[in-house]
């Protein structure tokens, strides 16, 4: 059980997971994800197409082993750093003048011609202490830093966390809403059945595409009134500037373009003008006659319609009405001609809707991920000693030494250029 | 005299760019035309920088180091005249957006921070290897891709953006320098012999320990730029993350530098290891950037930016 424990907690185990982690995650970006089994059959032959299906490599960030492997990362995260965590707050206690002055790491040695008082007045921020026949000195800098592998390993923890949360209680899904439409429905994109209904409701006022100059779409923007019982508001939705109310988040996603239109009939000498909208049909009640919208497109500057119309229980018959051309069409026993006599365009605002409680500890992870890792490699401690002692009239023995965890190189430097300063600055 | 080398350079680049504003009878220089002159400013740097070793020349290496110099800023100001004639053309953003303005941005990422440790360091040989791959970048750049300058799609309209591709580009600037090194490091043998070329080269364990620095400066990079990114997405298409091919491949680099950074800390770990993790580590990072748009990109609909 210890030695299971011991390996969890190993940094072999971490440096393991770490490169099997990349070498699995290269898997899902060759294999297209998300297509049925039959795909693969066909793509990649039987054997490795039933493999990928056995191995769920259609969906492998989401797949039992890819799962399995994180699992084992976090643990090993938790094990190790539950592990090394008593070791970090010794060194952190850890009395720096428990040592041997004559066994200091990264010793240099040097006999300076002056009194001890004198060299040890000459360094700065050292903190001194009686020792045998001398003085020991001590300066340490971002002791405090031992710690900051722990937020690091933390904020892997939290993001995990905020994930998951965002997984098992948050949704994604979508809005379509015309002009003037107001809807609290959001389509899921997981659960293929039933929607979602919001605590309030999002009107469409208006929605616009701004062009640049040469004619690039330079932005779209859904211009929605939210109404939450007695209250409301307004707000301007763009790509990039989603809205968020209540835990929910609307993005601009898609338009679509569609029109109202208002179609005269003629049958004989009865005329009626009719509006018909997207997914709002027009009828004449009168003649028991109904029609709608297929699409609108516009083409050649002419802008044209293509309509359905019924009689009775008919089935609809389909046809094509351009501006400004009357169009003839017999419905035995008789025949109507129909034309156009307004256009109003109008579009549809395709909103993605997002509700992820889970997002604040993704971002809190991060922010500290950023900190902890900035802290860990640019802040390491460092700790120098000095040990003057004595040798003879107006003469001493200097020793300097080092430790780091990181650049220890640097510290070589540093502590040769101390050694030289006091040799040049004493001489 | 540290700032000698770059007041130099300055002075080369000032001399380049007013004879080009002569030759063109305008002040301001085609951003391209100067872009595509940096290209050969670097290979000329690169050749330099091996002549002086070779030669053992001082002069040729503080000539190699000017020219390096006169070529950063040069990238600098070619950059700064793209922003500028983007504005002109009534779609100004800064210039991040596409394959080539981030391949310019690339190579001056990294020439920045080789030419920073120079500074700090003294050495001039590792230029022999790291100045001819900022020049590949520039010529690829210059030659390769599309050089006009578009307006921005509606997603790109973003300050992340700029956030993310800098934070990005410095991290792939470090690791191209580590990658140049741990090339330097296989290559070296443990003691060359007098007469060998090698006895100029910084010893093993100053390479490792560049390097190392070299990777924690690119991994923090890294890391906000992987961060950067997904706030990004969060804002434009409210998922952080979709393990969009990308995004995968970025996560990929990001392991294989941790790896290495715990690695360091096991005993045997240092050395010809880490040179081999910085060197995968780098060709993760190129496929991140070329591999994805080209091999991957028919999958997803990610690509678009290039």
């Amino acid at each position: 059980m210890k030695k299971l424990l011991d390996s969890l907690a190993s940094l072999r185990l971490a440096i393991f997971l770490f490169l099997a982690l990349a070498a699995t995650s290269i898997l899902g970006t060759f294999i297209p994800q998300g297509q049925e089994p039959g795909f693969y059959i066909a793509h990649y032959g039987p054997v490795w197409g039933k493999l990928i299906n056995l191995l769920s490599l259609y969906d492998a960030y989401h797949s039992w082993w890819y799962a399995s492997l994180l699992a084992l990362f976090m643990a090993n995260l938790i094990f190790c750093s539950v592990k090394r965590f008593p070791v970090s707050l010794k060194l952190y206690r850890r009395d720096p003048f428990l040592i041997d002055p004559e066994r200091l790491p990264l010793a240099q040695k040097a006999e300076i011609p002056e009194a001890p008082e004198t060299i040890r007045s000459r360094l700065e921020g050292f903190l001194f202490r009686k020792f045998g026949k001398g003085e020991l000195g001590v300066r340490d800098r971002y002791r405090w830093s031992y710690f900051a592998v722990y937020f690091v390993h933390g904020s892997i923890l939290l993001i995990v966390a905020g994930a998951l949360i965002g997984a098992l209680f948050g949704y994604r899904g979508s809005m379509s809403l015309l002009e003037g439409e107001t809807s609290d429905k959001v389509f899921p994109f997981r659960h293929k059945k039933g929607f979602i209904s919001l605590p309030f409701k999002i009107k469409l006022e208006k929605f616009e595409i701004e062009f640049y100059p040469n004619g690039v779409p330079r932005d779209y923007r859904s211009y929605v009134k939210v109404l939450d019982g007695s209250q409301s508001f307004d707000y301007l939705i763009r790509v990039n500037h989603p809205l968020q109310y209540r835990g929910i988040k609307f993005y601009q996603a898609s338009y679509q373009e569609y029109a109202a239109l208002k179609v005269r009939i003629e049958k004989g000498n009865k005329v009626k003008e009719v509006w018909i909208k997207p997914f709002q049909d027009g009828r004449w009640p009168e003649e028991k006659l109904t029609l709608g919208l297929i699409r609108y497109a516009q083409a050649h500057g002419f802008r044209m319609a293509q309509i359905w119309l019924s009689k009775d229980d008919q089935p609809p018959r389909m046809m094509w009405l351009i501006e400004g051309h009357k169009e003839r069409i017999t419905l035995s026993p008789e025949t109507l001609s129909l034309s156009l006599v307004a256009i109003k365009p109008l579009f549809m605002s395709g909103l993605q809707v997002r509700k992820d409680p889970g997002a604040f500890l993704v971002y809190a992870g991060c922010i500290l991920m950023i900190l902890g890792v900035f802290v860990a490699f640019f802040f390491t401690h460092r700790r120098i000693w000095v040990y003057v002692e004595p040798a003879g009239e107006k003469k001493s023995r200097v020793i300097v030494g080092g430790y780091s965890k990181r650049y220890r190189d640097d510290l070589k430097r540093e502590l040769e250029h101390l050694l030289t300063k006091l040799q040049s600055e004493l001489t | 005299m540290r700032a000698k080398e770059p007041l130099s350079g300055l002075v080369l680049a000032g001399v380049v760019y007013l004879l080009l504003a002569l030759k063109g009878h305008s002040l301001w220089v085609s951003h391209s035309y100067l872009l595509s002159l940096v290209t050969f400013i670097y290979l000329a740097a690169g050749a330099g920088y091996l002549l002086h070793w070779i030669f053992a020349w001082r002069g040729m290496g503080f000539l190699a180091s000017t020219v390096a110099w006169s070529g950063l800023i040069l990238n600098t100001v070619g950059w700064g005249l793209r922003w500028w004639e983007s504005h002109q053309l009534g779609y100004g953003h800064i210039p991040l957006s596409n394959l080539y303005e981030s391949l310019i941005f690339f190579a001056w990422a990294t020439m920045a921070v080789y030419l920073f440790l120079e500074l700090k360091f003294q050495g001039k040989i590792l230029g022999t290897f790291v100045a001819p791959v900022a020049s590949l970048i520039m010529a690829y750049a210059s030659f390769g891709t599309n050089t006009d300058i578009e307006p921005l799609v509606p997603a790109l309209r973003s300050n992340w953006l700029t956030a993310h591709v800098i934070t990005c580009f410095l991290g792939y600037g470090a690791f191209a320098v580590a990658f140049g090194m741990g090339i330097v490091y296989l290559l070296r043998p443990h003691h060359p012999s007098p007469k060998s070329l090698w006895q100029y080269v910084p010893g093993k364990e100053t390479l490792d320990n560049l390097m190392y620095k070299l990777i924690l400066f690119g991994f923090f990079w890294l890391t906000v730029g992987i961060i950067t990114g997904a706030v990004w997405a969060d804002q434009a298409w409210g998922s952080y993350w979709s393990w969009d091919p990308k995004e995968t491949w970025s996560l990929i680099t990001w392991f294989i530098y941790a790896a290495a950074i715990h690695a360091r800390l096991t005993r045997g770990w240092t050395g010809k290891r880490m040179a081999a993790l910085a060197v995968i580590g780098f060709f993760a990072v190129l496929f991140t950037y070329f591999g994805v748009n080209f091999w991957l990109s028919g999958l997803h609909s990610y690509a678009t930016s290039s």
